[in-house]
């Protein structure tokens, strides 16, 4: 796993928990549960995550990559399901 | 483009598919009406809405398929209900997108009334989707908390982090509420 991604995505979170104040959200590992059954975020705030780290993923490795795609929006089948998940899945579409 | 369609404008097949949904265990199981609706049941209720001005109600269709539901009612003067519902594969962007587009469209319509929401106990997703909308809880049963936001309240929510992130982005799908 890349361990820019993960700093990314842990930076947002910290950066969204500023205004959630969402417990889980304190500490969160690879396996913090994002999005969907067990997860810390509605739609609103996952939706907020993804844009800041599409952002920061753009600083850090001069590419965009768009999370926000209906399809990877899907709350059944998701690559928003937790950190690792959505690591998994920058890492995937930057190597695309 | 996300459209708001009337239900007294839909076809049959578009009320096949929003019945379907309301009628969904994931929608039903944290509805104040739990039992299914049959379908005459429901065409003679779209009918009642005919004329009345205390309520409307809209199926949220994108690339023409029925995906969900949003809703407003006159409660009691200077309050309005509202509700929304979704199918569980519709996108967290459609989420936003809808129910940020229709609060603004009740608030530019009766800026001062409040929106009060009506969500059950267990249903945490839909809880904290009120409180990023701004929503406060005012009173509680044991199975439904309410939930209320004034006009002041939502400007100020959406100059926070996460409204004003989503709002700001290009990807934010346009609605459009149809008569």
């Amino acid at each position: 796993m890349n361990d820019t991604i993960l700093s990314i995505i842990f930076a947002a979170l910290a950066d969204l928990n500023d205004e959630l104040d969402e417990p889980a959200l304190e500490h969160p590992t690879p396996q913090t549960r994002l999005f969907g059954n067990g997860g810390a975020l509605d739609s609103l705030s996952l939706v907020s995550l993804i844009a800041d780290v599409e952002e920061k993923v753009f600083e850090a490795f001069g590419k965009t990559v768009l999370l926000a795609d209906d399809k990877a929006m899907s709350q059944r089948v998701s690559p928003f399901r937790d950190v690792e998940t959505l690591a998994a899945y920058i890492e995937k579409l930057l190597n695309g | 483009m996300i459209r708001l369609v009337n239900y007294t404008a839909l076809d049959e097949s578009a009320h096949e598919r929003l019945l379907a949904i309301r009628n969904s265990p994931d929608i039903r199981r944290h509805a104040h009406t739990r039992e299914p609706i049959g379908w005459e049941e429901h065409l003679k209720w779209v009918e009642s809405l005919r004329d009345n001005e205390g309520r409307g109600y809209y199926a949220v269709m994108v690339d023409g398929t029925v995906v969900g539901g949003v809703h407003w009612s006159d409660s009691e003067p200077g309050k309005i209900v509202w509700g929304i519902f979704f199918v569980p594969e519709a996108s967290a962007w459609m989420i936003a997108a809808t129910a940020i587009a229709f609060i603004d469209t009740l608030f530019e319509r009766s800026p001062r009334c409040t929106l009060v929401s009506s969500v059950h106990a267990e249903n945490l997703g839909a809880i904290r989707f009120n409180r990023q909308l701004g929503f406060k809880k005012c009173a509680e049963t044991a199975d439904f908390w309410t939930m209320e936001l004034d006009e002041a309240g939502w400007r100020s929510q959406k100059e926070g982090k996460i409204l004003r992130t989503i709002i700001q982005n290009p990807a934010n799908p346009p609605v459009q509420m149809e008569p």
